[in-house]
């Protein structure tokens, strides 16, 4: 796993096939660009994500994770490069919609309803089954569903948009920033709920700040720095890119992070 | 549906704009009824003076100006607030993809919008309701047709508050620009009386307002229903793009398109004459021989009124025997060959003044013209110049309805429109936005 230089990024990143990775099962993101004015965000990052797994999307600040999602879910269009579902690409957002749920990064509850409310929604939208009893019961949800959103602490709102999300059977669930609401208590039990859906072959993929929290769930890693993909794989084969003295995915940040060649 | 419609109703904001509103028509109906009150005291002892107390020019149409304020001022306070605060929210794009469509969620933000700022009509509404309860005469066709005109305004302005909401980031920058979209309208209208915006008298068929005026005397006009309809279409459908996820530029070019196909449309809509009179004793036509007299004319009849735009008498003319005779025969070209001058010095009229002024029918070579202003006088010159008798002039008769409110009645009326609407929407937005600030 040696540094990729612009032509590798696609098939040099370990689990990625030799065609590209467009043909293989599961979600495959092909060179994505995404500009905000003159400045390009998210330069031509690519990488595979499998069902089953989670894949955690980490970086430092300004690295591009929330553009990278968005545009992955189609809520941003991307400058150029292509999403690929179980070898097929998405060409509208009505097929990005019929694909992924999201859990956006500081979305507000609508402090108008009631937990209920928001969850008879979710599941009028659903379009599979997800283990509702499991999930209820992990997230705590039931103390929740009759009172207004807008007295729910941000732990309380945020299980409560986690559930409506889980709830809506797509097959690939991308969450940004799920944990930080949390204490560990409850952090414990939201990483349970997120492990039995992923229980059902769903395909997770999450942006996450806390590298301890990542390093708890994630099956694989991609590691953003400046919008650009500067490693992706499984904790083991990162450990081994960064050296085998590194033992957690926070010194192994540390150590890629600061190997990255700098941006003029 | 059911949560846009509970984020719409179970919002403070809401109920607070919409008790706010029922204060400003509330005003204009107590306004309106004591001014009308005070004409039909004086008008008991006259049998013509009472012909000309008309409840829909008295009370209904200045109770529908408050309505109209209402829409325009604090429609798109709410109209927007629907669709921007799942942008401020930054769950938009999460709700999208769970309803599977952003045209969808737009549409039911815009219907649950519309639902909300159903509000602002209530006030009047009741008023008229009271009004008929406490003995005063409302015409229900006439009334039903100018609550139906500001029924149509407010899906005007849900539409442009959805697709300032689109089109921006915040609650804020929705509502400003809904708000400007309203003062466009009324800027055209001030553009009569107001010389700094005289450049803007060209644009009158443009204003909302102007064609909300058919409905406030109780016609139908196939043209300005059309062009209500139209135009919220046009704003939806810019709604539609500008909440879409394509790239920048196809969104730009997308609304640019609907917008010039919109604008050819409304145009071409304007160019439609039909209108239907229902008002109450057909008093906003001419007398049924005369229309009867005039749809058989099969000589091709022109009439030209040299008037500037901003003469009283042309306004007089337009609102009374111009919209008569539209009604009459909507095929008749009416032209303001003024309009069409350019570089008209302030002071002087464009052509010659001692032509200044003239109403003037035409068919083939033969000419007639008079200077009155008199619905009998115009119609008199048309026939002429149609070489054909004018048959006799017999109104329908309409024996007009003097209200006279005074002590109790009235009492109970001000107490209605100042304190008890507005204090019940308070209160229903407080018991429906109570149990969600409770823990």
């Amino acid at each position: 796993m040696s540094q990729p230089g612009p032509r590798e990024e696609n098939g040099g990143h370990g689990t990625v096939n030799a065609d590209g990775g467009a043909r293989s099962p599961g979600l495959y993101v092909e060179r994505i660009a995404v500009r905000a004015g003159p400045r390009r965000i998210v330069d031509e990052v690519s990488f595979r994500a499998l069902p089953g797994e989670v894949t955690a999307v980490i970086g430092p600040n300004g690295a591009g994770k929330t553009s990278l999602l968005d545009a992955i879910v189609g809520v941003r269009s991307a400058e150029s490069g292509a999403v690929h579902v179980d070898g097929k690409r998405l060409a509208s957002f009505r097929d990005h919609a019929r694909t992924f749920s999201y859990l956006p990064d500081q979305g507000e509850v609508a402090t108008e309803l009631t937990g209920r409310t928001l969850v008879r929604h979710a599941l009028a939208s659903a379009t599979a089954e997800v283990p509702v009893a499991e999930l209820r019961q992990l997230l705590e949800i039931a103390p929740l569903l009759d009172r207004g959103a807008a007295v729910l602490s941000r732990g309380e709102r945020q299980r409560l948009l986690l559930f409506c999300t889980l709830l809506l059977g797509r097959r690939f669930v991308v969450l940004d920033e799920p944990f930080s609401a949390f204490d560990p208590l409850q952090l414990e039990k939201v990483q349970l709920a997120i492990r039995c859906v992923m229980a059902t072959g769903a395909t997770i993929l999450a942006s996450i700040h806390q590298l301890a929290d990542a390093e708890q769930i994630a099956h694989r890693v991609l590691l953003l720095a400046e919008g650009r993909a500067l490693a992706f794989g499984t904790l083991a084969e990162l450990k081994a890119e960064a050296g085998d003295q590194q033992t957690t995915l926070r010194d192994v940040f540390l150590v890629l992070l600061a190997r990255r060649p700098r941006a003029a | 549906m059911r949560r846009e419609l509970e984020i719409a109703l179970r919002a403070r904001p809401t109920w607070l704009v919409a008790a706010i509103g029922s204060l400003l028509v509330g005003h204009g109906f107590v306004l309106a009824l004591d001014l009308y009150s005070a004409s039909s005291r004086s008008a008991l002892s006259s049998v013509l003076q009472m012909e000309q107390m008309d409840p829909l020019a008295g009370i209904v149409r200045p109770t529908l100006g408050g309505v109209s304020l209402a829409l325009s001022v604090l429609g798109p306070v709410i109209a927007a607030r629907a669709l921007a605060i799942e942008k401020e929210r930054k769950t938009y794009g999460a709700l999208c993809l769970a309803v599977g469509s952003s045209t969808r969620v737009i549409i039911q933000k815009a219907l649950a919008s519309a639902a909300a700022c159903g509000l602002l009509l209530v006030a009047s509404l009741v008023l008229f309701v009271a009004l008929r309860a406490a003995g005063g005469h409302l015409d229900a066709s006439e009334t039903a047709l100018a609550l139906a005109g500001e029924a149509l305004h407010l899906g005007l302005v849900v539409a442009l508050a959805t697709a300032a909401a689109a089109c921006t980031r915040t609650f804020a920058q929705a509502v400003t620009l809904g708000i400007l979209a309203s003062l466009t309208s009324w800027a055209i209208d001030a553009a009569e009386g107001f010389a700094a915006l005289a450049w803007l008298g060209g644009a009158s068929a443009w204003s909302i307002e102007q064609r909300l005026l058919p409905f406030q005397h109780g016609v139908l006009s196939v043209s300005s229903v059309l062009w209500l309809l139209c135009a919220s279409a046009m704003a939806l459908a810019v709604a539609a793009i500008a909440g879409s996820f394509s790239p920048a530029s196809r969104k730009l070019w997308g609304a640019l398109a609907v917008i010039g196909g919109g604008v050819l449309a409304l145009l071409a809509i304007g160019v439609e004459g039909r209108a239907f009179d229902l008002s109450e004793q057909r008093r906003a036509s001419l007398p049924p021989d005369i229309v009867a007299a005039l749809r058989r004319l099969s000589v091709p009849i022109a009439v030209d009124v040299f008037l500037d735009r901003d003469d009283s008498r042309r306004r007089q003319l337009e609102l009374d025997v111009l919209s008569k005779l539209r009604l009459a025969r909507p095929d008749i070209p009416i032209r303001m060959p003024l309009d069409e001058a350019t570089e008209v010095a302030e002071g002087q009229h464009a052509g010659d003044d001692a032509q200044y002024g003239r109403v003037v029918a035409q068919t083939g070579a033969t000419v007639r013209e008079t200077r009155s202003g008199s619905a009998r006088e115009i119609v008199r010159v048309l026939f002429e110049a149609a070489a054909q008798q004018m048959p006799a002039w017999a109104p329908l008769p309409y024996p007009g309805f003097p209200i006279v409110a005074m002590g109790a009645r009235r009492r109970v009326l001000v107490l209605l429109a100042y304190v008890g609407l507005p204090s019940c929407l308070v209160l229903i937005g407080l018991a429906l936005t109570h149990g969600r600030t409770t823990r």
